[in-house]
């Protein structure tokens, strides 16, 4: 189809874009005023939406006998034929973090520490009262006043008892048949009953 | 923005180093138990049951058949104030923490003219003789305090 409008020439180009609407709105409102004057062009235009139409046609018909079912899939594997091990993907991973994100990367680990250098002694801390390192109770020292015999006495159970006799020659064994007045009986249930006498504690020994 | 971030988080580590929280000021301070016993060879009664294990501990050496509980109490001691407990029977009990060493507190128990230096431990209980009391004697138990257990579960 030649053209005896030398303008045509000019507009020619614009024709295809025109029908796909891809044309800016000067240039549309300058075409459509040229179209509205030549008749070549706007049978140009006719064919040209015929064309377009045909082809969408033929398009549709043939993705209906497309199966698209796993599409995805398959234009993944393409694309990632192999699939790395785990560690390799690991280390991708961390690699990727440490080199993009290394701001919050550090952020995290410092509050991790602050998080376990604070936490971890009070976890602690909640197992074991402070001041309870040893395993068990114990006397270290005993010391009195003159006149004052402190004696120390451990049981089975790890208890110690600390006692107090005033004069170590009246420690004595305590008993039903136990002589004395009355004003002695008051005081035997205090006195030791060990047959040996209590006694003396050394200075930091039980 | 990450860069300030982590500027920020430095910062808090810094001060949070600088600053000693609540529970770490608390850390000077060591607690147990002290009971007032009343014993006695008057009767048989043991209150609370739990001074069973105290009737055990006297049942060799000693005649006491009754062991009553007059108080009990939590004591906190930290290295500068001694604690005075006024006894049912007049006399004062002196606690004193002589040194917090190793993670072990040592405490001063000044009853009766008596000056006993004890090492506080996980287990067991010190008994020391208070003075005479109506008909028998008081006494003090110091027992450890372990965290959530309850009176003497640490024997």
């Amino acid at each position: 189809m030649s053209s005896s409008n030398p303008a045509c020439k000019t507009f020619l180009p614009q024709l295809s874009p025109y029908v796909d609407g891809e044309l800016a709105v000067a240039d549309r409102l300058v075409l459509e005023r040229h179209l509205s004057a030549c008749h070549d062009c706007t049978g140009r235009v006719a064919d040209l939406r015929a064309t377009s139409g045909l082809v969408r046609v033929g398009l549709e018909f043939a993705t209906d006998e497309v199966d698209f079912k796993d599409f995805a899939q398959k234009v993944m594997a393409r694309v990632t034929p192999e699939r790395p091990p785990l560690l390799e993907r690991w280390r991708l991973s961390v690699s990727e973090m440490f080199t993009y994100q290394r701001g919050p990367m550090m952020a995290s680990f410092a509050t991790a520490a602050v998080l376990l250098l604070i936490g971890v002694p009070l976890v602690l801390r909640q197992g074991t009262p402070v001041g309870y390192a040893s395993e068990q109770m114990a006397v270290e020292s005993v010391s009195a006043e003159a006149g004052i015999a402190p004696v120390v006495l451990t049981t089975e159970q790890g208890d110690a008892i600390i006692w107090i006799v005033d004069e170590p020659s009246k420690a004595t064994i305590a008993g039903p048949d136990d002589e004395g007045d009355d004003e002695d009986d008051e005081e035997d249930a205090f006195r030791s009953k060990d047959p040996n006498g209590p006694r003396t504690p050394r200075e930091g020994e039980l | 923005m990450f860069r300030r971030a982590f500027l920020l988080t430095a910062a808090a580590v810094m001060i949070l180093g600088l600053v000693p929280s609540p529970a770490l000021a608390a850390e000077d301070k060591v607690r147990f138990f002290v009971d007032v016993v009343y014993a006695s060879g008057q009767g048989t009664e043991v209150d609370p049951p739990s001074l069973e294990s105290m009737k055990q501990a006297f049942s060799k050496d000693f005649t006491f058949t009754s062991f009553k509980q007059l108080s009990t109490q939590i004591l906190e001691l930290d290295a500068k104030v001694p604690q005075t407990l006024v006894l049912p029977n007049g006399s004062k009990a002196q606690f004193q923490l002589v040194k917090l060493e190793k993670g072990v507190a040592h405490v001063n128990l000044t009853v009766a003219k008596v000056t006993t230096q004890i090492e506080l431990g996980k287990k067991a209980s010190i008994y020391a003789a208070a003075g005479t009391h109506q008909q028998g004697v008081l006494v003090l138990a110091v027992s450890p305090i372990m965290a959530g257990k309850g009176r003497r579960d640490g024997k």
